[in-house]
Formats: structure tokens, sequence, C-alpha cells
């Protein structure tokens, strides 16, 4: 989450920025939910605080797991419709802020593809809510803690939200969403939903390739790897590397990341 | 991430299993689980298993729906024929190192091909950084692919290469650390149906295929595991695979995918397209292992 954590960070921390920030080598030392918490400055004063752990996700076994993808699908889903809003004509996002758009025609690359990705996503969410039902943790039913959610990545500020960085958070994000379903798969309960889950992480990891080739076409640095490489002892959110393989995140550091943004009516 | 679950691939080491988190915590304990696997002759191995290892659960996964078939049983000849190992897990994973030792071979081929050099040249030995192209330059013409895509598309030929081998030898050396049966190359070697007047586009085109086709094995196979340490790690290789397949695309002016091939099944196991409402991107697609290794065998020298 390191370029999220930037963006919603004061300026100051962003320093060289990329590679060199002070927070992706937070997240490369410690990788830790602590450490994660520590430095992420929710601005929402509903966010949710304490960050939720695995452990309040709604449902046991399948359930949860679902549950918590449908969390990450719900708040992607809606990355989307708000990123949309800053690199085109604005909008209004769901806690009423007023979102200036940068006026990106509909035939850039960044647009264009993010209109396709916001699509998908959309289906993942709406996939996900739909195979949980009443136990749906955005559902109306006892699960669901998030029904109302909305979510704050402060997008409204001009200042922090150049269509450069507007690309990395939502490369962040991806690349978040791919490593938070590896981690998640210890914990199914049965192999049901295993060929599903994989079936939405794969896309995630296309994504991620995606937006890197767009970031880098578009003359942005530094530039961005499409995937794992050989020779590189992290990997490109700062877990370690050795093969070329995806890196994970456990359940517990993916939501002390995404918390922060997670904002929940004052009066349920 | 990929370390520190191959220290879950002692399986039967159930005393290391329980203390995986505590040792996890503890450098103290880090040490003597290093000096209980080293007595078991895996020490080399255990020292980079344990390189950066987080968080882990060693919670089972319980064998359950949806049953792959055809077939039952993971020795079940229809489903794996003539892939070793002594479990599923191994199965799998020697199904995937079949795969990875043809995509490797491929790539390097492929590359040699791109930059004037033999078709038996060996990779060179150090990957290059980060957007760099080590001593590779492309001398072949860029074919379809738009100008301002060629430099990315050579880049990622170049970049894949040392990654494909890179999961080879991974798989190699985990099932060797198993003590399983390791799945040996084609004694004739891969071959392809590319010329030397291939251009760049017609030779991505061609690992395009093996990379598409790789989401759809490890997609296909990863429920027929059952430690769920390495299923998680054969799917972050699958994600890699898709990674690849998305970039290939892209710079051949296709959709990034996962689009729908013939012979594709879907995720409720259905072949054909995803289900309505759903588009065509929305998930990726899989295949059955057999009809994968039946997929590959154009790559395959055989005798004659």
């Amino acid at each position: 989450m390191s370029e999220m954590l930037e963006n919603s960070a004061a300026s100051a921390t962003r320093g060289t920025s990329g590679e060199g920030s002070a927070l992706r080598n937070v997240m490369i030392a410690a990788a830790g939910v602590a450490a994660v918490t520590a430095v992420f400055k929710p601005r929402e004063a509903r966010a949710i605080t304490p960050a939720l752990t695995f452990s309040q996700i709604p449902g046991t076994g399948d359930i949860k797991v679902l549950n918590y993808a449908l969390a990450l699908e719900a708040l992607e889903a809606n990355l989307y419709v708000q990123a949309l809003q800053r690199l085109t004509t604005g909008g209004t996002n769901g806690l009423g802020r007023q979102i200036p758009g940068l006026g990106l025609s509909a035939n850039e690359l960044d647009v264009k593809y993010l209109t396709e990705f916001a699509k998908v996503e959309a289906e993942h969410r709406d996939f996900l809510n739909g195979a949980l039902g009443s136990a749906s943790i955005i559902g109306t039913g006892t699960n669901g803690i998030l029904r109302n959610a909305q979510f704050d990545f402060g997008l409204e500020d001009p200042t922090k939200n150049s269509r450069q960085q507007v690309l990395e958070l939502i490369y962040t994000v991806e690349a978040t969403g791919t490593q938070a379903y590896l981690g998640a798969i210890p914990s199914f309960a049965t192999k049901t939903y295993l060929s599903a889950a994989a079936g939405i992480q794969g896309t995630e990891a296309r994504h991620t390739a995606v937006v890197a080739i767009i970031f880098n076409l578009l003359g942005f640095t530094p530039r961005k790897d499409t995937a794992p490489l050989v020779g590189q002892t992290t990997n490109i959110l700062g877990s370690p590397n050795t093969a070329g393989i995806d890196g994970t995140l456990s359940p517990d550091e993916v939501l002390a990341a995404v918390s922060p943004i997670i904002v929940l009516p004052a009066v349920e | 991430m990929g370390p520190c679950y191959w220290t879950m691939l002692y399986e039967e080491r159930w005393e290391v299993m329980n203390d995986f988190d505590a040792l996890l915590r503890s450098e103290v304990n880090r040490r003597a689980f290093l000096t209980r696997m080293s007595a078991a002759g895996l020490g080399a191995a255990a020292v980079a298993l344990l390189a950066g290892c987080g968080g882990g659960s060693s919670t089972a996964i319980t064998p359950g729906a949806p049953t792959p078939t055809p077939g039952t049983g993971f020795f079940d000849p229809t489903n794996f024929p003539g892939i070793p190992g002594r479990n599923a897990d191994e199965v799998v994973l020697n199904f995937a190192l079949t795969l990875e030792i043809l995509e490797a071979d491929l790539y390097r081929q492929a590359l040699n091909l791109a930059s004037g050099r033999a078709l038996s040249a060996p990779l060179d030995a150090n990957a290059p950084p980060s957007g760099s192209l080590g001593g590779y330059s492309q001398t072949v013409g860029n074919g379809t692919i738009a100008g301002n895509l060629a430099g990315p598309a050579f880049l990622y030929l170049v970049q894949y290469a040392y990654v494909e081998a890179a999961h080879r030898d991974f798989l190699r050396t985990a099932l060797s650390s198993l003590g399983a049966p390791v799945a040996t190359p084609n004694a004739l070697g891969y071959t392809t149906t590319l010329t030397s007047g291939a251009s760049l586009s017609d030779i991505l085109g061609v690992l395009l295929i093996a990379e598409e086709e790789g989401t759809r094995a490890y997609h296909g196979a990863a429920p027929f595991m059952n430690n769920p340490a390495l299923l998680t790690t054969a799917v972050a290789i699958y994600s890699t695979e898709c990674r690849h397949s998305a970039a290939i695309n892209y710079v051949l002016g296709k959709n990034i995918g996962p689009a729908f091939l013939s012979g594709d099944k879907n995720i409720t196991g259905a072949v054909g397209v995803n289900p309505a409402p759903f588009s065509n991107n929305t998930f990726e697609y899989l295949r059955d292992p057999v009809q994968v290794l039946n997929d590959v065998q154009p790559f395959f020298i055989k005798a004659n």
C-alpha cells in the first residue's frame, strides 16, 4: 500500500518518492500491522479505527474469506469510480465531496483501461455479494457491517492527485488485491470457492501489469514493473521476491492498510 | 512470499509445523528450526525458505468440492498422465514444473531468435536489473507491434525469460527438498513453428500461447492440491503468468484478458464463457491438466 500511504500522508513524507520512500522502506522492513497502522494517518474521523482484523470479518470458514474479499472488491470498485471522476470531468463521491476533474478524454489510455477495469471490479463485487447472499458483509443481514460504508481515498484534494498519483494509487490497490487473495487462500475451509477466488486474483494481476505499462508509456517515473522480476530482493509491495513470484499479504496486514479508507456512517 | 511457504513443505514434520508461528517471532526459535532442518539434511534449503517469512497459517484445507473430474484420485492417470509424485501436491508441482521447463526453454529460444543469437545459446548469466536489457538487443523487425510498444515488448521478452527460468528452478529445488521425484525435460527438447524470419510480434505471439495456457493450467490444477502453503505458492506463480499474459496481449494490441479461448472452462466448471451477467474479462479461465498436457504436445520434439 505504499503509494496509497504516500498519497494520503503529508506530502513531506513523499520525499524522493518511489522506491526509496520512507514508507516503502517501512513496508519492506516490517510489513507488519503495527508499522502500517502507525504511518497511516486517517483524515476522516469516522474511518474505521482501530483497524479491522480478520477475526472481526463476519462469518466462519469460506464465508469469512469471501466477506474479506468482498470488502476489498467493494473498495476497489468504488476507487475506480472516484479515480475516473478525478481523471475526467469530476464528480461527487459517496461522502458528498466534490472531486475536481483533470479533464482527460475517454480516448486517453488510462481512462480507457480504467473504465474497463471499473466494470470488472464491480462485477467481482456483485459476484461475491451474490454468492454470499444474506451472509454478505455489505448486505442487510447481521453480517452487513459494511453495508453503508463509503470509501475515502482523498481524491478531492487536487494537490495530492495528479494523473501520476492517481495511477500510482490504482497500481498499489490492484497489487494489494493480488497479494491479498494469496494471503487469504490458507483461510479457506474448503476448495469450493478456490477456482472463483483464483479467477478473480489473476485478473487483478493483469490489471496491475497493464496499469504499469500505461504508467510507463505516459512517461511517469520511476517506471513500474509489470511483474516481479528475477534479481529483485523485494517485489512490488515490498514482500520478499526470490524467483519472480507474486508476494502475499496477510488479511490483517491488508485490513490494517485499508481500514482508514473505509468510512462508516456516524449512526448505524 | 514463496520462501516462507516452502518451509511448510515438510508436511510430515508436524512438530516443525506447530512451531511455525513461534519461530517467525523469535531468533532463537529460527535457529532451532534451522538446526532441525539441517539435521534433516534440509539446511540450505531451509535457510533460503525462511528468508523473509511473514505471518502464516497452517490451517488445513479440507479436500472438498468441486472434485476435479474426470477421475477421483490424484494418481488417476486420466488426470495427470505421466506426471510423477508421491502425493497430490507433488504431482501438481511436477505438472507445473513440466510446463515451466517448457516455457523457460521457449523463452530462451525466443529471446535468442529475437536478438540474433544461436537458438541453442543459454541465457546470459545474470538477469538484467529492472528496465535494462542487459546484453540483449533486438535484431528482428517489430512485425505488427506498434512503434512505441516495441521497446516494452522486447524488454518483457528479456525479463520474462529470466522469470520463467526462475520458476523452473524454484520448483525443481522445492521438489528436491521434499525428496520428491522431479520431472525431467523432454529428451529431444522443444520446438516452435518460428523461423529465422520471424518478427517480434510473431515471436511474442507464440509465447503468448504458452503463457495463456500456463494461466489455465495452474488454475485448473490448483483444486487438486491439499497443502495450503503449496497451493498458495502455486497460485502465486499463476498470477505472474497472468501478468505476463496481460503485458504480451497489450503490446500485441490484443484484449489484455482474461479472454475466452475455445476449449476453456469457466470458474463454474462449465465449458464456455463466463455466466451472465458477467463479461468476458471478469474471471480467469481454466483447463483440466490432461487437456493442458495434450495442448502443449506440439512444442515437444518427438522421436520419429
